[in-house]
């Protein structure tokens, strides 16, 4: 018998979870109110209500705003603002960048540097809601020392069994933390060494490539709906403007979600007032949606165009949203598709 | 009545997470499917109470990530297993504790599991691993997953999953073998 084998056969045994504990799981993702023992009302009605769109917005939301202005100055005051309240913090290595930054607001935000598969993630937050974080951390840490961090003290931590290793420290108003995988504490101590304080164009000039630069919004919004049948009533100069830039995937989602939601407003008034001639053109506005080009390099990505194509499914027939529990498409596509946020 | 000979195939659960974006509540099916599956993998590694809080979290985060769930891969399950690793991770200490009391109790005399004292040092081995290499072996060991399943949980290539799972059984097979002479320690190092 190899170990591999006998492994297996000392899998230990399980038993059934409780029915206690298996609701009280349920009741965590369910939307649905009223549940007995529901352990997160905010967050619960947060995703029964918000939908599709946030949870994409959740799951890669990013991060730069700037703009150029014709006074010459190098960013919007907002993205200065926003700047300015960021450590930003850069890796000052050969070979590391920025590849992700993630839901970035005033005195709150992530970033991830990487080199290969070497990776760093960086995070801070508002030194107010810092709370006992930094002793939950340090729950069963083996190394638990003070190292100097840009003129600073860091708390580093690291875990038995484990290569990863974070810095915690407190820098102004924000309370910032650093993780990584490092050998040794030696190596964890020299990428820290490397960490550099640059001005606000410097750092919003690193962001990844993923970011739309803000001087080229109206121009990538243009690009986007190349394509697209516009609804009537879409305000494609308002689709172009605004400080806060997503990322490519976020704004695609912003702009094609605006076409969408155009046409399917159309198409659910038009079913109110009896107007057969709206829905049908509604109908085949959405029966496009399939080739829309920035839908179609976003489904790599994520499943935001998969909620589009249901819909446009939907109203091709006589508006039952199909696929599970049977949904009126007017109850369903503006959660769905975040018609009601307002355009980034 | 009489019964539909033909019924429609069940949904997959890349249908239903592709469904729950417009109906969150669709996500309940994958849960039904996969809570007891996650939960058990739990329970072998840090126990049945920690299990609990530790399938629920997975839930909780799969749900808040499925927007970027790749819909080309129809069980979900290694998915959620890999969530649930990434949850254990804060869990190492009771983990090995775990798995050092198993190892002494698989060990006793009175202990009616395979192996006998190999079976006991083999475990010690296990809690001694890595923790890269250790969740490899445990996903492929513990939860059937495939090395292909296993570098989708991770999120790492498959020559990793590979190479790590070599190492692992390497490490286990060096240790193991100076400690319990009756392990077949040439089959052992072999991957």
């Amino acid at each position: 018998m190899s170990d591999l084998e006998l492994l297996r056969r000392l899998a230990p045994p399980v038993s059934a979870p409780d029915e206690d504990a298996r609701e009280r799981a349920r009741a965590a993702i369910s939307p649905s109110p009223g549940r007995p023992g529901r352990p997160g009302r905010r967050r619960a009605l947060r995703l029964g209500l918000v939908g599709v769109a946030a949870a994409a917005i959740a799951a890669g939301a990013v991060v730069v705003a700037s703009d150029r202005d014709d006074s010459g100055q190098a960013w919007a005051a907002e993205v200065v603002r926003v700047a300015e309240a960021a450590p930003r913090l850069l890796v000052d290595a050969p070979g590391w960048r920025v590849v992700r930054a993630d839901q970035f607001a005033v005195g709150d935000g992530e970033m991830t540097f990487a080199r290969g598969d070497a990776v760093l993630e960086l995070r801070w937050i508002p030194r107010a809601g810092l709370g006992d974080r930094g002793a939950k951390l340090a729950e069963g840490a083996d190394v638990d020392v003070r190292l100097p961090v840009l003129g600073r003290e860091a708390r580093v931590l690291g875990y038995p069994d484990d290569d990863e290793f974070r810095a915690l420290w407190v820098d102004g108003d924000a309370y910032v933390e650093l993780r990584g995988a490092a050998p040794d504490l030696d190596a964890f101590a020299a990428l820290l060494d490397r960490l550099r304080r640059v001005g606000v164009d410097e750092w919003l000039t690193a962001m990844p490539v993923s970011v739309v630069r803000p001087a080229a919004r109206a121009e990538v919004v243009a690009e986007m709906l190349r394509g697209l049948p516009l609804p009537p009533g879409l305000d494609v100069d308002a689709l172009g403007r605004g400080d806060v830039v997503r990322d490519r995937y976020q704004l695609g989602a912003a702009v094609a979600g605006r076409v969408a939601c155009g046409w399917l407003d159309r198409w659910a008034a038009g079913k109110r007032a009896g107007d057969d001639a709206a829905m049908r053109e509604a109908a085949a506005a959405m029966a496009t949606s399939r080739a829309w080009p920035i839908l179609r390099e976003m489904q790599a990505q994520g499943a935001y165009p998969d909620a589009v194509w249901e819909l446009a499914d939907a109203v091709k027939g006589d508006g039952t949203v199909v696929g599970g529990k049977e949904l009126r498409l007017e109850d369903a596509y503006q959660s769905a598709l975040g018609c009601g946020v307002p355009a980034p | 009545m009489t019964l539909d000979p033909h019924p429609p195939p069940a949904p997959s659960d890349a249908d239903l997470i592709r469904r729950s974006l417009v109906e969150p509540i669709a996500f309940e099916a994958v849960f039904e499917r996969h809570f007891d599956a996650v939960h058990a993998f739990a329970q072998r590694r840090v126990g049945r109470d920690l299990a609990d809080e530790v399938a629920a979290e997975a839930f909780v985060r799969a749900f808040d990530r499925r927007s970027r769930y790749d819909g080309s891969h129809v069980d979900a399950l290694p998915w959620l297993l890999g969530i649930a690793t990434n949850v254990m991770r804060r869990h190492w200490r009771g983990e090995r504790r775990r798995l050092d009391a198993y190892a002494r109790s698989v060990a006793g005399p009175a202990s009616a599991a395979p192996g006998g004292e190999a079976a006991g040092e083999l475990l010690a081995a296990v809690a001694r691993l890595p923790r890269a290499q250790r969740e490899v072996l445990l996903l492929h060991a513990w939860a059937d997953l495939s090395y292909e399943e296993i570098a989708r949980a991770l999120e790492v290539p498959i020559g990793t999953v590979r190479s790590r799972l070599a190492r692992a059984r390497a490490r286990l097979s060096s240790d193991a073998c100076a400690l319990a002479p009756t392990l077949p320690c040439e089959e052992a190092s072999r991957v």
